[in-house]
């Protein structure tokens, strides 16, 4: 029962973390983040198993990560409140070449971001942009002027 | 919901949207506040507020303890015998602890060992060789509480002073 409860325990505190520090955080994996992942994955391993490092207790732990993860998939498509609470809404921080300065600074999204995922779809400029979206995972998409914008 | 910015389908709520920002800036306060209890001990571990000393009316015996320990973390019992709490014919003290706190905790090293423990149906006696009765000295438990929350203990002396003291552990 403990390792239920133990599981259940770390990835309600992991999600909340996740979900307070904002979309952007964790959105891009910096080579920093991927060092910062095993640091946190190996602090938190110990607590996870505590002193019993049983089979069962691994499969146990490991089986209510996958199935509160499953529930909540299946939760979020069913509700959509729920869904809102677990993955957010999108964001438009960019509408017609105009940048939405309030938003942007909530979420903590800088000009060079949406330039940057402008680059990516050969865009040079704002002004090329209609839109750029701040995505439920974290990522901006940029959606181009219609006739490429000169 | 999927309403329309423009031409733009995208489910777009920002009544939603301000909400979560502001229960978002309530989370990372709440962030702040947990490393700044960090600090000050009350979440175990080191700081000001961790450690507690306990002592008995007249201070011939005193407890040094953490009011807020951890769940199989290192942790200490300092007991401190005054002079004149040794049995002046032997130079022994017999130091007992509440049976129900002894089962909550690990102890894992006393310094100096005893020179014998006895189980009682409510307490576990240690009996300590001090070398001079006239002078305070220090007896040490290692010791690692198992399971969390709260839990009330008892010290004393044989025959001498005694007191409760009570401990949050956290999971």
């Amino acid at each position: 029962m403990d390792s239920v409860i133990r599981a259940a325990v770390v990835y309600a505190f992991i999600f909340l973390l996740f979900r307070i520090s904002g979309k952007r955080t964790l959105a891009e994996v910096t080579p920093f983040d991927l060092v910062l992942a095993l640091i946190m994955s190996e602090a938190i391993q110990q607590a996870l198993i505590d002193a019993d490092n049983s089979l069962t207790n691994a499969f146990l732990v490991v089986t209510t990560l996958i199935a509160i993860d499953a529930a909540l998939l299946w939760g979020t498509q069913r509700w959509k409140g729920l869904d809102r609470v677990v993955n957010g809404l999108p964001l438009v921080i960019l509408e017609d070449g105009k940048l939405l300065r309030d938003r942007m600074d909530r979420e903590w999204v800088v000009t060079d971001d949406i330039l940057t995922a402008a680059r990516q779809q050969g865009l040079a400029r704002l002004d090329q942009i209609k839109y750029a979206i701040l995505e439920r995972d974290g990522n901006i998409t940029v959606i181009p002027r219609e006739g490429g914008g000169g | 919901m999927a309403d329309r910015i423009g031409d733009l389908e995208i489910e777009h709520d920002m009544g939603y949207q301000r909400r979560a920002w502001a229960v978002q800036r309530i989370g990372l306060g709440m962030m702040l506040l947990l490393i700044a209890a960090a600090f000050t001990g009350v979440l175990g571990g080191r700081g000001p507020l961790a450690s507690r000393t306990l002592a008995s009316a007249g201070d011939s015996l005193r407890l040094e303890y953490k009011r807020f320990a951890r769940h199989q973390a290192p942790s200490q019992l300092k007991v401190h015998f005054g002079p004149g709490l040794a049995e002046k014919s032997d130079s022994t003290v017999k130091l007992w602890l509440a049976r129900d706190y002894v089962e909550q905790i690990d102890i894992e090293r006393i310094d100096p060992e005893p020179e014998s423990v006895r189980a009682g149906e409510e307490r576990v006696t240690f009996e300590f060789k001090v070398s001079d009765p006239e002078r305070p000295s220090i007896v040490t438990f290692n010791i690692r509480p198992t399971g969390p929350w709260s839990r009330k203990g008892s010290i004393g002396v044989e025959e001498g002073p005694s007191f409760p003291f009570s401990q949050f552990v956290f999971p």
